[in-house]
């Protein structure tokens, strides 16, 4: 068995481990970094490696959340082949989406991203009669052999060794010829294209990468949130989730972790100081954008490598 | 068939003419050069047949097959590859990444492949670094295959960019000002690398310089350049005696735009 | 609704959009960054109105002046604190400031004044006058006129003024222009003082018709959308764009539905992208490699 493996085969364990010594609360906190950590991860292969700005990716969590919940109420189909299902529409509509605007850079392509998350909340919001409009949509919970699966440790079980799953296969996608191929995009696209490199199809491509990491998470969170409010799907969202990998440092899976630790950890850190949680983030954002570009990843990055190397493979 | 040939280009951006009606071809196996005082177009040319520049006139054709308004990707397929005046390489990546991206249509694997690391995935990917590495050793930066790209001294740079486009295993290779900025020693390297190239490899080489040093030294043909015509071609030595040559060079006359 | 009703509504509505348009070409044209937070500085505008009159006791019309000057001041702090530390680094890092910028206002905002709606006084009447037929407000009129006032001026300020002239020339060339002896810095800072003052005086007009609430800041994207839709370095195309917006949004409001008002802007403002990202009166520029 390669190093490599041994040390991704040890985090899973720890992973399964840890929750039999922790509190059922600490758990189910642990539960819903993991699932906004796959949401972050398909941002940190959209922007943080192909340099592609997105402000998309709440509306790919949007499609994975509501379309998992209503495959499950109105056809039947339990969250085990709904999430995927969803996964697999968000893929393809991120691959259109991407192949029609990423021909523009930078601010157009910030832009229209913002307006298609506008416009899937709007959706949501207004097309009572599919998504139960404004009011919310209940999401039917997993269950096993008849069992229904709602507590902070099972839905854990659940979360928990997908994302360990998907952050695997992220690591194996940027250390291929497609990761670098974004990678180089980013870095110099002229470059790229004349070594073979299709740019279009390839922005496009991490666009759908982020859509389906997006709608996967986006899923496997609804599970835990049992409750869908159209408005916690917006373009602010999207904002947040940016913050959230720039403050975990976006070049690397490791700040998708990073990122979503802190954003689940600080507002309970704020203690009497809640309702300040959004300007605390904020705040957090602009200081790592000036002073620390690399993020919490880069900060911790020697710690890291001593103790947990598998998960500061850097994107290259 | 040769290997280059261009019918009567034209280059326009906007109201400038970069490049008008230039025709010259290229022989198989050759080294090619193309040169001319500063602003003359040659690098226009350049970014024209590579597909970075759409030509507003006038054909490119590789061994045969026109390839202009071709995106870089596909020309690239058609067996083109280049180096850059400004190094555009992966400054993050270290210098074996930058070659192994180069390689990257030699193999096919996708993105199921590269995620579950599928047998395909191993087989050619321990193959992409293997090639890296010779290449690397071929332009003398074999001890340097894990440093960061940005972190190379400027002498280096070049070397790389030129074993990166190898990777991609062209049939033509085109250069832009390779030599600007060597010292000696690396201007000496340099033209044995690239006569090593023609010889052993069968490269096609386009080349476009101001060092005579290799210009003279290396190219098979030449052809000059001014303000995006030609005004002469021939072997090194029929260039260097021609007299439109020294007047564009050296400007006896004031310069100006003139048909040739 | 009769036609000319329609393009009056939308015209007012267009106003406002032109204004906040205005802003963002405004920064654009000098320093070639998009401001995606300036939606949220308009909001701010008017609740530093409000926060002056609940906090610091003033009248109506002297928490207006304090908080221009306050909004100005702010401007100054983004441009010196944020924006300039941070003019080398990759657009999309710029972009992601601009973004924190304005997530950091409104969550601001938020947490000082609540997630609830405030009311706001009109600087003009609000009663709908009647004229041949066509009803509006002298506060609509007053929006209307703050926009053309401000277009020219800003139109004046950069083709007929040296100040102005200079402020173009320095974002085209940095470097040549501080070799010539123009303050750079001063003038970038200058910049963003302005554009935050206009954003104030737009949200201050604004608030009035529209519940302020934290959520104001999401003019900013009916702003872009007009910004675009003018091509993003033309101020008389941010009012054109402006108009047109207005018009299709009341229009849109009125024969499909309300709801479809916001839905019409958005999926403008995507296609406009797609299809033609100059705009109407905008450049395409070519890049050389």
């Amino acid at each position: 068995m390669s190093p490599r493996l041994a040390r991704w085969l040890g985090g899973l364990a720890l992973l399964l481990v840890w929750p039999l010594v922790a509190s059922e609360y600490r758990v189910f906190q642990a539960g819903l970094v993991a699932s906004t950590a796959i949401i972050a991860l398909g941002l940190i292969i959209v922007t943080g490696v192909a340099g592609q700005v997105s402000l998309a990716q709440a509306a790919f969590a949007a499609i994975g959340a509501y379309g998992a919940a209503l495959f499950a109420v109105r056809l039947g189909i339990p969250a085990w082949f709904g999430i995927p299902l969803a996964a697999g529409l968000a893929g393809l509509a991120g691959y259109a989406l991407g192949f029609a605007s990423l021909r523009l850079g930078g601010h157009y392509l910030a832009l229209v991203t913002m307006a298609l998350t506008a416009i899937v909340q709007v959706l949501l919001i207004h097309w009572e009669d599919l998504t139960g409009g404004a009011l919310g949509l209940a999401v039917t919970p997993l269950s096993i052999a008849g069992k229904e699966l709602t507590s902070g440790f099972a839905l854990y079980y659940v979360v928990a060794p997908v994302a360990w799953g998907m952050f695997a296969a992220a690591a194996n996608l940027l250390d291929s010829r497609l990761g670098r191929a974004f990678a180089a995009l980013r870095q110099s696209e002229v470059a790229a294209q004349t070594l073979g490199v299709n740019a279009l199809h390839y922005k496009a491509l991490a666009f759908a990468c982020s859509a389906v990491f997006g709608a996967v998470g986006g899923g496997l969170q609804a599970l835990q949130t049992t409750f869908l409010d159209p408005h916690a799907f917006g373009i602010i969202e999207s904002v947040v989730l940016v913050a959230i990998i720039v403050i975990g440092g976006f070049r690397s899976i490791a700040g998708a972790a990073f990122g979503s630790a802190a954003f689940v950890l600080i507002p309970e850190m704020l203690g009497a100081f809640q309702s300040y949680k959004g300007a605390v983030w904020a705040v957090l954002l602009l200081l790592m954008i000036v002073f620390f570009p690399g993020g919490l990843a880069g900060l911790g990055v020697t710690l890291a490598r001593r103790f947990l190397p598998m998960l500061t493979r850097s994107a290259r | 068939m040769s290997a280059i040939e261009l019918q009567h280009l034209v280059v326009r951006f906007g109201g400038l003419v970069a490049v008008s009606d230039l025709s010259f071809s290229v022989r198989e196996g050759s080294i090619h050069s193309l040169i001319g005082p500063n602003g003359a177009g040659k690098s226009t040319v350049i970014n024209a047949i590579t597909g970075l520049y759409r030509p507003s006139n006038g054909s490119v054709s590789i061994f045969g097959r026109d390839i202009a308004g071709l995106r870089p990707d596909q020309i690239s397929r058609a067996g083109v590859a280049r180096t850059f005046q400004n190094t555009e390489m992966f400054g993050e990546m270290t210098v074996i990444e930058n070659v192994v991206v180069g390689a990257h249509r030699r193999a096919d694997y996708g993105i199921l492949g590269a995620m579950l690391r599928l047998p395909k995935f191993s087989r050619q990917e321990s193959g992409l670094y293997d090639r890296a590495a010779e290449l690397l050793e071929l332009v003398g930066l074999g001890p340097d295959r894990n440093m960061l790209a940005s972190a190379l001294p400027f002498g280096k740079q070049r070397p790389l960019e030129i074993a990166r486009a190898l990777a991609s295993s062209p049939k033509v290779l085109l250069l832009d000002e390779p030599a600007a900025g060597l010292r000696a020693a690396e201007i000496e390297r340099l033209n044995l690398t690239l006569a090593n190239l023609r010889r052993e490899h069968g490269l096609t080489i386009l080349l476009v310089d101001h060092v005579m040093k290799v210009v003279m030294n290396i190219s098979d043909r030449i052809t000059v350049l001014n303000f995006g015509q030609k005004i002469a071609e021939g072997t090194p030595e029929e260039v260097r005696t021609d007299p439109e040559v020294r007047r564009a060079y050296l400007g006896d006359r004031p310069a100006r735009a003139r048909a040739s | 609704m009769l036609l000319p009703q329609i393009i009056l509504s939308g015209i007012t509505a267009g106003a406002v959009y032109a204004l906040v348009a205005l802003g963002f070409v405004l920064i654009y044209k000098g320093t070639h960054v998009i401001h995606f937070g300036l939606g949220e500085q308009v909001a701010l505008g008017a609740y530093l109105v409000i926060i002056l009159q609940l906090y610091v006791g003033l009248a109506f019309w002297p928490a207006i002046f304090l908080a221009l000057v306050a909004a100005g001041l702010i401007g100054l702090l983004i441009e010196r604190l944020v924006m300039r530390p941070i003019k080398l680094q990759p657009i999309l890092v710029q972009i992601i400031a601009t973004l924190a910028i304005g997530l950091g206002i409104r969550e601001g905002v938020r947490a000082v004044m609540g997630p609830q709606a405030w009311p706001f006084e009109f600087l003009l009447s609000p009663v709908p006058q009647s004229f041949m037929g066509l009803h509006f407000a002298l506060a609509n009129i007053a929006i209307v006129a703050a926009a053309l006032i401000v277009m020219a001026g800003l139109y004046v300020f950069f083709n007929h003024m040296k100040l102005g002239r200079a402020v173009l020339a320095t974002c085209e060339n940095p470097v040549g222009a501080s070799l010539t002896g123009m303050p750079v810095p001063a003038i970038l800072t200058s910049i963003w003082v302005m554009a935050s003052v206009l954003a104030a005086i737009a949200g201050i007009l604004l608030a009035p018709i529209v519940t302020l609430s934290p959520e104001l800041g999401l003019i900013g994207i009916k702003g872009f959308t007009v910004a675009v839709l003018g091509g993003f370095t033309s101020l008389p195309g941010a009012v054109v764009g402006g108009v047109i917006l207005g018009t299709i949004e009341t229009a849109a409001g009125i024969y499909v539905s309300t709801a479809m008002k916001d839905a019409t802007t958005y999926l403008l403002l995507a296609l406009i992208i797609i299809v033609r990202p100059q705009g109407l009166f905008g450049q395409r520029t070519v890049n050389k490699v």
